[in-house]
């Protein structure tokens, strides 16, 4: 049985989140040389319209890209057309949908939605930096991978639950002896183990006394001929499990 | 000759009579069409008596399977902690493909005790996945057969279908030449003799045939 997460990651965080690191940068060249001013400024991501774009083409690409690496986990959309403009319609949160192992651990689910963002937000800046500065670039392509990796790691499974014996392991039959006229019907009602699976067959040792037959409540016992014979309950997968009752088929006239 | 003796030599009798010592049936002959079978004339083939049932359940199976490609990926895990993409997730998401070799097995192992198994007559075959839940292996066992074997023999079937559908799988995911798939088809053919083993168990001092005449 596979169960489904799903990761929501809010776009504006991201954004912020990559603004104030390009920031950061900035501030850092300023501070060291007064001179450098025009370089952090260019540096600095900020509302400027090329910029906007260039972030926002960062986000949704870098975002196809972290699907490709769940593509184990993605079920079919039935997506037929697909187009390369960014659209504003999922408003500010992006929801991602994983089917995932029953044996998924759910701990991870809050951790996956985390490093999913951090995986977009340092895949931001890696693109970020492309035209700007190659070294930084680098770096961040550096944490990219190791973001991947704990995005891996969180798809370890947990041990299979043992299964359970689905079968009754408790069979109490109501009463031990039935006396019957011949031709006449009585139904024999018992118990099993709550939940379990009803497989309780009767045999009856000698067919030419009585005969039985399956009924709502039970099993339904007919007298065919005077005479005595042991009927037999059991669970059809525990022969052990039985319980023996006594049908007197007598002259009830 | 007493009584005793002649039932011991399962109608034997030194001194041919119309009817009796009837030779030999062919060694393929089912146990349910044999002559020696207890027949009951209240059950006909189907005699309480001397009918078994295995009844393997997917779900027992599947826990076998599950936890053993687990422990080895949890064993094979990567220095980095990710585990063997190979190993993953194969029992969810191919979990048809699973019911198709565990369905094979069965009837493999079945095949090793034809001589026992009652089948369900059928006129029709179809080779789609049945995902039943649980098998139930009918068989007819001859009044030699040890019973003390019984939980053995279900064991060893068992343990051939888990062993013969995890080296199906490991000889996919792993190859065939690696050493875990190799152990594991040496496991599922020792399993399946082990099936010949316990099914034809006798009891002992039990004599299993008439004898040939001399």
């Amino acid at each position: 049985m596979d169960q489904t997460i799903s990761l929501t990651l809010n776009k504006s965080l991201i954004l912020n989140s990559v603004k104030n690191e390009t920031f950061l940068r900035g501030q850092v060249i300023k501070a060291a040389d007064q001179k450098l001013i025009t370089e952090a400024y260019h540096e600095q991501a900020g509302n400027e319209a090329y910029q906007e774009a260039l972030l926002n083409r960062g986000l949704y690409t870098n975002l196809e890209e972290l699907k490709t690496h769940f593509s184990d986990y993605l079920t079919s959309s039935g997506q037929s057309t697909g187009d390369n403009i960014y659209t504003d319609e999922e408003g500010d949160n992006i929801i991602i949908s994983l089917v995932v192992s029953d044996r998924f651990n759910t701990s991870y689910t809050t951790s996956l939605a985390r490093l999913s963002s951090k995986y977009i937000e340092e895949a931001m800046l890696m693109d970020w930096w492309k035209p700007i500065n190659e070294k930084q670039s680098a770096l961040y392509a550096q944490f990219v991978e190791r973001d991947l990796q704990a995005i891996k790691r969180c798809f370890n499974k947990t041990a299979p639950a043992a299964p359970s014996y689905k079968y009754p392991t408790m069979l109490n039959v109501v009463g031990s002896a039935i006396d019957i006229g011949v031709g006449e019907e009585h139904t024999v009602t018992y118990e099993i183990s709550d939940g379990a699976i009803d497989d309780i067959e009767i045999f009856i040792e000698d067919t030419n006394i009585c005969d039985a037959g399956r009924s709502s409540e039970g099993f339904t016992v007919i007298g065919k001929q005077l005479g005595h014979t042991p009927v037999k309950l059991y669970s059809r997968h525990n022969q052990e499990l039985a319980r023996a009752i006594q049908v007197y088929v007598t002259d009830q006239s | 000759m007493d009584k005793l003796h002649d039932k011991a030599q399962g109608g034997y009798r030194p001194i041919p009579m119309k009817g009796h010592n009837p030779p030999l049936p062919p060694d393929n002959w089912p146990y349910h069409h044999h002559p020696d079978t207890p027949h009951d004339p209240e059950f006909g083939l189907k005699n309480p008596k001397f009918e078994r049932h295995i009844f393997i359940g997917r779900d027992q199976i599947f826990y076998d399977l599950d936890a053993q490609i687990q422990m080895l990926a949890t064993s094979r895990r990567k220095d980095d902690g990710t585990e063997d993409d190979k190993l993953t997730n194969a029992t969810t998401t191919f979990k048809d493909m699973f019911y198709r070799w565990i369905d094979k097995h069965i009837g493999l192992a079945k095949g090793k005790m034809s001589a026992f198994v009652l089948e369900r007559f059928k006129t029709s075959n179809m080779n789609s996945i049945k995902d039943n839940e649980e098998v139930d292996i009918e068989l007819l066992m001859p009044v030699w057969w040890d019973d003390t074997t019984f939980d053995q023999l279900t064991n060893a079937v068992h343990d051939y279908i888990v062993n013969a559908v995890l080296q199906e799988y490991f000889t996919i995911a792993l190859t065939s030449k690696d050493p875990v798939t190799v152990d594991k088809a040496s496991l599922a053919a020792d399993s399946l003799s082990d099936i010949r083993k316990y099914a034809n168990a006798s009891k002992p001092g039990w004599i299993r045939k008439p004898f040939k005449p001399f």
